[in-house]
C-alpha cells in the first residue's frame, strides 16, 4: 500500500479514536506506533515508542513546561491576582467602564508570573465580577471581559502555549517570547478600547464610581511592584542570555515562592496543591508532546508533511490564503478539541508547510497563538467561557454575548498581524539578533 | 474483592510516585536555582545539566500513573454522550484496552532499552550517571500506567453490572 495513503488512514483513524474518548495523547501514540510499525516493523516501532518517550520526558529542555506551571499555580493559590486587581482598580475604578479597565490592567500584570489562561480567567470571575455586581456592571460586560482577558496568557510571557510551541517547532524560547509582546500588548491595547467604545455607546453598562485619592493609589503600588520585578528578572535574565529558559522557569518558581512567603500569602497547603496541579499539567503537556513525537515520526516516513507542503506549493494560490486556510482549520479542530492539544497536533504538519510557502516561523507560531486566543473564547469548545458560567452562574448566552466584541479585537489583531507582520519580527529582530 | 485490591493498590502506588515526583520536581527548582548562584559566584554545581535532565524524566514519569486516575489527560465525549448504555460500554472498555496495550509496549522497550544501556556501559559525560537508571523508571512508571487503566477497565464493567 501506498506510504501516503497509510498515513491518511492513519489521521482518520486518529480522529475516530479521539471521537471515540480516548485520550488524545493515547490516540496519538498509538496511531503513530501502529503506522510505524506498517511502513516499517513491529521491534522498529517498539524501539521508537520508548526512544521518543525517554527523549521527550528526560529532556533538559522539556523540564521547563512543569517549572513554569508552577510558578503561575503559586502565584494562583496565593491570591496575587487579587492585590494586582485592586491595585489597577484604584487607577481606572472612576473612568468610564473602569473596573472592567482595571480587570484587563489586572490580568496584564498577572500574566507576568502566570502563563495559564485558565487559571486567569477562573481567578478574575471569583474577584472582578462579584465587585462589578456590586457597582451595577452589566453582566454582559463583566462575564464577557473575564472570559476574554484569560486569553492574554498565551501571548504574553512567560506564556506555557508559546513554550511548548518553541519546542515542537524548534525555535528559541526568548525569541518566541520576545516576539509575543506587541501583539499581546496590542490585543491588551484593543480591550481596553473595546470597553472605553462599548461603554461610551451604552453608559448604563458600566455605571461610574467614586475616584480614589492618589495618595490611596500610591500606596497600592507596592503590590504591583514585586510580581513586576520577578517577571523582570525572569523573563529579563532569559531574554539577556543569562538564563537558559529551564533555569528562567526555576528562578521565576523560586522568587514568586519566596515572594508569597515572605508576604504569609501561600500556606503549606496550598503549596502541596500548588505542586500537584503543576505535576498534572506538566504530564499533561509532555504526554501530548510525547504523542505527537510518535506520530510525527510516522508521519514523516509516511511522507504527509511533504506531499502536503508540495500540493500547497502547486495550488498557485497567495501564501496568505493558504494560512488563512490553515486558521480555519486550527478553530475548526479547536472547537472538538481542546485548542492546547490540537496545537500540538497539528503544528508538526502545518509547520514545515508554512516555512516552505516562506513565512516567517515566529510570526506563524504568533498567528497561530492569536488564533489558539480565539478559539478558547469561541463556541463549542470555549473553556475560558464554561469557566466563567460556571464561576458566576450567568447563563452561557449572556457570556457569549459579553465575549462578542473582545473577539473582534482578536480578529482585528490577526488580520493586523497578517498586514504587519512587523508587529511580531521588529523586537527579536532588534534585540536578539 | 481483586477489584478492591486493584484499587487499593492502584490508589497507593500512583500517590507514591506523585509525592516522589513533586520533591523531584522542588529538587530540581532548588538545584538550578543553587547553580545560578554558584555561577555567579564563580563556583556552579558541575552535572546539573545532567541531573535536571534525569529528575524531569523521574517528574514526568512518576506522574504520568497519578494524571490519568485524576483524569487529567485530554479526551472528549462528545461521540461517548450520545451512545446508548451498551455501546458505551464497549467504546470505554475498548479505549482502556487501547491504553493499556500501548502502555505495555512502551513500558517493555523502556526496560529493553535500559537492559542495553547497561550492557553498553552508557553513562553522563561530567557524573558518570548510568542511562539505564532513568529508562528502568520509566517503564516501571509505564507498567503502574497499565494497572491504572486496568483498574479503570475494571471499574467501567463493575459499573456496568451494577
Amino acid at each position: 500500500m501506498n506510504e501516503a495513503l497509510i498515513g491518511c488512514i492513519g489521521l482518520c483513524a486518529l480522529l475516530l479514536f479521539f471521537l471515540a474518548g480516548i485520550e488524545l495523547a493515547f490516540a496519538m501514540t498509538f496511531v503513530g506506533f501502529v503506522g510505524f510499525a506498517c511502513l516499517r516493523s513491529l521491534p522498529a516501532a517498539v524501539d521508537l515508542l520508548a526512544k521518543d518517550f525517554f527523549d521527550t520526558f528526560a529532556s533538559y529542555a522539556f523540564v521547563v513546561i512543569p517549572l513554569f506551571v508552577l510558578m503561575g499555580q503559586i502565584a494562583f493559590n496565593s491570591g496575587m491576582a487579587e492585590q494586582m486587581y485592586k491595585t489597577a482598580r484604584k487607577f481606572t475604578g472612576h473612568v468610564p467602564g473602569g473596573l472592567a479597565l482595571a480587570t484587563v490592567a489586572g490580568a496584564t500584570v498577572f500574566k507576568a508570573v502566570s502563563g495559564s489562561t485558565l487559571a486567569t480567567a477562573a481567578t478574575f470571575s471569583s474577584i472582578a465580577v462579584p465587585e462589578m455586581d456590586k457597582y451595577g456592571y452589566s453582566r454582559k460586560l463583566s462575564t464577557g471581559v473575564v472570559a476574554s482577558v484569560g486569553t492574554l496568557g498565551i501571548l504574553l510571557p512567560p506564556s506555557g502555549t508559546l513554550i511548548i510551541l518553541a519546542m515542537i517547532t524548534d525555535q528559541s524560547v526568548g525569541r518566541l517570547f520576545l516576539a509575543g509582546i506587541a501583539p499581546g500588548l496590542l490585543i491588551a491595547f484593543l480591550f481596553f478600547m473595546t470597553i472605553l467604545v462599548w461603554c461610551g455607546i451604552s453608559p448604563s453598562l458600566a455605571p461610574r464610581r467614586p475616584a480614589v485619592e492618589w495618595k490611596e493609589r500610591l500606596r497600592s503600588v507596592p503590590h504591583i511592584f514585586w510580581p513586576l520585578l520577578v517577571f523582570a528578572v525572569t523573563v529579563g535574565g532569559l531574554l539577556a542570555g543569562f538564563f537558559t529558559p529551564t533555569e528562567a522557569g526555576s528562578v521565576g518558581a523560586i522568587a514568586v515562592l519566596a515572594l508569597t512567603v515572605l508576604k504569609r500569602d501561600l500556606n503549606f497547603t496550598n503549596f502541596v496543591k500548588s505542586v500537584g496541579e503543576s505535576l498534572r499539567l506538566g504530564c499533561m503537556v509532555l504526554m501530548l508532546v510525547g504523542g505527537s513525537t510518535v506520530l510525527g515520526h510516522f508521519m514523516v516516513i509516511s511522507q504527509i508533511p511533504s506531499a502536503a507542503a508540495g500540493w500547497t506549493l502547486n495550488l498557485h494560490v497567495h501564501p496568505y490564503a493558504v494560512v488563512a486556510v490553515m486558521v480555519l482549520i486550527y478553530l475548526l479542530g479547536g472547537s472538538f478539541i481542546d485548542d492546547m492539544a490540537f496545537m500540538i497536533l497539528a503544528t508538526p504538519i502545518f509547520f514545515p508547510v508554512a516555512m516552505k510557502l516562506g513565512f516567517d516561523p515566529m510570526w506563524f507560531s504568533i498567528v497561530i497563538g492569536v488564533t489558539m486566543m480565539i478559539g478558547v473564547v469561541t463556541p463549542p469548545v470555549a473553556v475560558a467561557a464554561f469557566i466563567v458560567k460556571n464561576i458566576t452562574r450567568e447563563s452561557m448566552g449572556v457570556v457569549y454575548k459579553g465575549v462578542l466584541p473582545f473577539l473582534l479585537s482578536l480578529f482585528l489583531c490577526l488580520v493586523l498581524l497578517f498586514l504587519f507582520p512587523g508587529l511580531v519580527t521588529y523586537l527579536p529582530d532588534l534585540l536578539m539578533r | 474483592m481483586m477489584g478492591r485490591l486493584l484499587s487499593s493498590l492502584s490508589y497507593r502506588l500512583s500517590g507514591t510516585m506523585e509525592i516522589c515526583a513533586g520533591a523531584a520536581l522542588i529538587a530540581i527548582m532548588l538545584l538550578t536555582g543553587a547553580d545560578i548562584v554558584g555561577r555567579v559566584l564563580g563556583s556552579p554545581i558541575p552535572g546539573t545539566y545532567e541531573i535536571v535532565s534525569f529528575a524531569g524524566g523521574l517528574v514526568i514519569g512518576l506522574a504520568l500513573p497519578g494524571t490519568t486516575r485524576a483524569k487529567g489527560h485530554v479526551f472528549t465525549d462528545i461521540l461517548l454522550a450520545r451512545l446508548s448504555g451498551r455501546a458505551k460500554y464497549v467504546l470505554a472498555v475498548m479505549t482502556r484496552f487501547i491504553g493499556i496495550s500501548i502502555f505495555s509496549l512502551a513500558g517493555y522497550g523502556m526496560i529493553m532499552m535500559g537492559i542495553r544501556l547497561q550492557a553498553s556501559g552508557e553513562v553522563t559525560a561530567v557524573l558518570s550517571l548510568p542511562f539505564y537508571y532513568v529508562a528502568y523508571a520509566l517503564g516501571g512508571a509505564f507498567f503502574v500506567q497499565v494497572l491504572i487503566l486496568i483498574y479503570e477497565a475494571a471499574e467501567v464493567k463493575r459499573s456496568r453490572h451494577e
